[in-house]
């Protein structure tokens, strides 16, 4: 698996997504990290609304609970 | 427009000529050659004694009239369905104001025994508690599975029904790699090591539990008070999950009993307790107790890590191979190779990490996420290849680090204190039933800060100074070191400057996470006190008749440079500023052009003693040598340091999650039988805090809070190996383990 691995879900947290970053405050979204924890907004657990696993790989377009930041 | 200031940068007193280009709005950065009245010296805290006279108020304090407290009900069972949800007989109970579910519909998913299923709001804490024992749940019951090597079987009960396994695909840096090329290194090596290392989980054990208080002011403003080690992360949440305008949500941390990564972001207590409270229209207190904070609020996940690292015969490490799995239980994050990438000076390090996920309460950040538990491998691997090769292990580590000034200084300074040189160079060779051993090991971690953060200061006309910024203290002083840096940029005394901190209705402030508090916000305060100064040096230029560039700011006055008995006080100086009051910001800006400090050095020397007959050991001291950048105030500094150490000691030694593979259920979720390091446990501590300025910043701060912590684990685990002669390669090292390794030696089973 790649670790760079894009998610732009607006619901997809990590502990990375509260250090901001003036030039690019969305760079946690481009790592799928060893050692992040990771979960979703709406549930505030590693599983989604649709049950499934939270993290970069997983949430991607296409995905039922998915929702783009755009 | 910019200005170039040529800086004295480097460590210790080994100081070099660099030139940085700052902003206008910036001052000169604080360098080598700046001999700062209170940065970098010690100041007891601002606020200490709020704290020990039980003044301070902690979101656990916090009752507002007409409070309702909340409970959760949360599953017994690890994995399961809820298929229905009685709540008939609570709802009805006197006192009791709202039962909402977690899930918007039934069935619901059931991962692990402690899942939050449903929360209840009552009059009482106690009412709270019986009206949850009064729910009736109907559960289907599934399989499951705890252990992380049980879970890796192909025949494993899923934790997520749409997986093919329980293991998410490997993760191997570099991408391209091809791992036979990394064996084809290993074994033409002249020595190698080959081991596997086994870590435990480490659940969270801060001193206030997670929590928060909510109030809804009307419809579409909620206000919180809350545990956290983000005010903003919180509020951002908040806002995001209910739909507001982050103006219109408040969230406020005054004072905060302790935080190591689980409290960095959102809870879905934050979003239950918030919920409950909108439905009531009455404030809801939602804090959780000290089983709830073992079950549910996170950990740090366990490894199984095998390495493999080779050698030449000069003592240059020639590869290294990673390969580890560990579980977050239903979460993400148990890798741990960011020590193996990061310490050594190898081209040649292969890694490939496995999550593993199982049936146990998620993963969280838990203080340097991955490296504890990859140092304890890594610096054992390190040291059992310095054996082989009949090499010091100190020196073993110096020719791997060479580029790295820090380190040899670290090394030499931590040495001497620890009596490295008088040590027996061979292990186990004490005599008696107590054997001593000493050992050291590496720490490492990263250069992390935020931009954006803004500091206001207030400035008035009768002399005083108001500092404001979100940031929130969790426990580490930074409220203090703030003050410091206004102090010395104005010429007061800390102890002069008002701080108004953990509130997001200031300016932006970190979030307590990743150590990058300290250097995250202290340029953004110093840049701010800087402005200040200059307006209230251009009043007293005025009044003096001097040109500003002729003054200076020290001991309460406005002084003529070289011509000290000239000056006007402070105060008198403010008396005349316009309109009574003024305000200035500074802002964290990204560091200061081509500058780049990617990681945090620091090592750390352990005096075990081990007794053989009942296999306990003894922390006798620690040497904890560490590089935090330019240091701000060295007694908060030695307050992470101490406690790093202690933490790592516990983990080291006790800590240890104990889930019974039949029920799944944590049978340790206390603090009796999860055991951590007690005041007798403490051993000498003696922390030396290198000085490395580098001109980065206005105030060249980097964190602590993390590195210190790191090694403690495996410097005592490499001292247990100089004390008896056998190598234990599982936390925690328990007297059973110690005995169980003795009697290998013997060839007794």
């Amino acid at each position: 698996m790649k670790t760079k691995t894009e998610s732009k879900c607006k619901y997809l947290r990590t502990k990375m997504s509260y250090v901001p970053d003036v030039d690019n405050s969305e760079f946690w979204r481009s790592t799928d990290s060893t050692t992040h924890a990771y979960w979703c907004l709406l549930t505030m657990q590693p599983a989604g609304p649709d049950d499934s696993l939270a993290a970069p790989p997983e949430c991607q377009p296409g995905r039922k609970c998915y929702d783009s930041k755009e | 427009m910019s200005k170039k200031y040529k800086l004295k940068v480097g460590v210790q007193e080994n100081l070099r000529d660099l030139t940085v280009e700052v902003n206008d709005n910036q001052p000169r950065p604080w360098d080598g050659s700046d001999h700062l009245k209170y940065i970098g010296k010690e100041q007891t805290r601002i606020d200490g004694r709020e704290k020990v006279t039980g003044r301070a108020k902690y979101t656990f304090d916090r009752q507002l009239p007409g409070m309702l407290w909340a409970r959760f009900l949360r599953s017994p069972y690890p994995a399961a369905v809820v298929k229905s949800i009685d709540s008939s007989e609570a709802e009805k109970m006197p006192g009791v104001y709202a039962v909402i579910t977690v899930a918007e519909k039934l069935p619901m998913t059931i991962r692990f025994a402690g899942q939050e299923i449903l929360a209840v709001a009552a009059d009482s804490d106690c009412v709270a508690e019986e009206a949850v024992r009064r729910i009736q749940i109907e559960y289907d019951k599934k399989p499951f599975v705890v252990s992380a090597d049980e879970a890796r079987k192909a025949d494993a009960p899923r934790v997520y029904s749409g997986m093919n396994s329980n293991m998410r695909e490997t993760r191997i840096r570099p991408e391209d790699a091809r791992e036979s090329d990394y064996d084809r290194l290993l074994s033409g090596s002249h020595v190698r090591v080959d081991q596997t290392y086994r870590t435990q989980v480490q659940t969270h054990s801060a001193m206030e539990t997670h929590g928060i208080v909510a109030v809804w002011e009307d419809a579409r403003h909620l206000k919180a008070w809350a545990s956290t080690q983000g005010t903003f992360a919180v509020r951002n949440d908040l806002a995001d999950y209910f739909g507001l305008p982050k103006s219109n949500v408040r969230v406020i941390t005054e004072y905060m009993g302790g935080g190591f990564g689980a409290k960095l972001g959102g809870g879905i207590y934050y979003i239950m307790a918030a919920r409950l409270a909108k439905k009531t229209g009455k404030p809801v207190r939602l804090m959780l107790n000290r089983k709830e904070e073992h079950l549910s609020v996170g950990n740090r996940p366990d490894s199984v890590q095998h390495l493999q690292i080779g050698a030449d015969r000069n003592g240059k490490i020639t590869a290294i191979k990673l390969k580890s799995y560990g579980t977050a239980g239903i979460g993400t994050g148990a890798g741990t190779s960011g020590p193996a990438r990061n310490i050594y000076q190898t081209d040649n390090i292969y890694v490939a990490e496995t999550d593993v996920l199982t049936n146990a309460g998620p993963g969280a950040a838990f203080r340097a996420p991955g490296h504890p538990q990859g140092v304890f491998a890594l610096e054992q691997a390190i040291d059992e290849l310095a054996w082989k090769l009949k090499m010091d292990p100190l020196e073993f580590r110096r020719i791997n680090t060479a580029g790295d000034e820090r380190r040899r200084v670290e090394y030499r300074i931590g040495a001497g204190k620890i009596g490295w040189h008088k040590r027996n160079p061979k292990a186990g060779a004490d005599k008696g039933v107590i054997k001593r051993g000493l050992g050291v090991a590496n720490s490492v971690w990263y250069y992390i800060y935020g931009r954006g953060f803004v500091c206001s200061i207030q400035v008035h006309s009768d002399g005083s100074v108001l500092l404001t910024n979100g940031v929130q203290d969790i426990g580490g002083g930074i409220g203090t070191v703030m003050a410091m840096v206004v102090a010395e940029e104005l010429g007061l005394k800390p102890t002069d400057i008002e701080v108004k901190i953990g509130d997001t209705q200031y300016g932006l402030g970190p979030a307590s996470g990743g150590s990058q508090t300290t250097a995250g916000i202290t340029p953004a305060v110093r840049d701010a006190a800087w402005a200040a100064g200059q307006r209230v040096l251009k009043i007293a230029a005025d009044m003096m008749n001097e040109k500003i560039q002729n003054l200076e700011l020290a001991d309460g006055r406005i002084l003529v440079k070289n011509k000290k008995e000239k000056f006007i006080t402070w105060k008198k100086a403010c008396s005349k500023i316009p309109g009574d009051q003024f305000t200035v910001s500074g802002e964290r800006v990204k560091d200061n052009h081509g500058l780049q400090r990617r990681t945090i050095a620091g090592v750390q020397f352990a005096d075990v003693s081990v007794d053989i007959e009942t296999g306990v050991v003894t922390v006798n001291k620690i040497v904890a040598v560490h590089d935090c950048g330019r240091p701000m105030d060295r007694l908060t500094i030695r307050n992470q340091i101490n406690g790093g150490v202690i933490q790592g000691i516990s983990y080291a030694l006790f800590e240890n999650r104990i889930l019974d593979r039949n029920t799944g259920v944590m049978v340790n979720a206390n603090l009796e039988q999860y055991k951590i390091a007690g005041s007798v446990d403490v051993p000498q501590i003696e922390s030396v805090i290198l000085d490395v300025n580098e001109g980065q910043s206005s105030t060249g701060a980097i964190g602590i809070g993390e590195p210190a912590t790191v090694p403690t684990a495996a410097a005592i685990a490499n001292a247990v190996y100089h004390a008896i002669g056998v190598r234990v390669r599982e936390l925690p090292m328990t007297p059973q383990r110690i005995l169980a390794a003795l009697d290998q030696t013997k060839g007794v089973k």
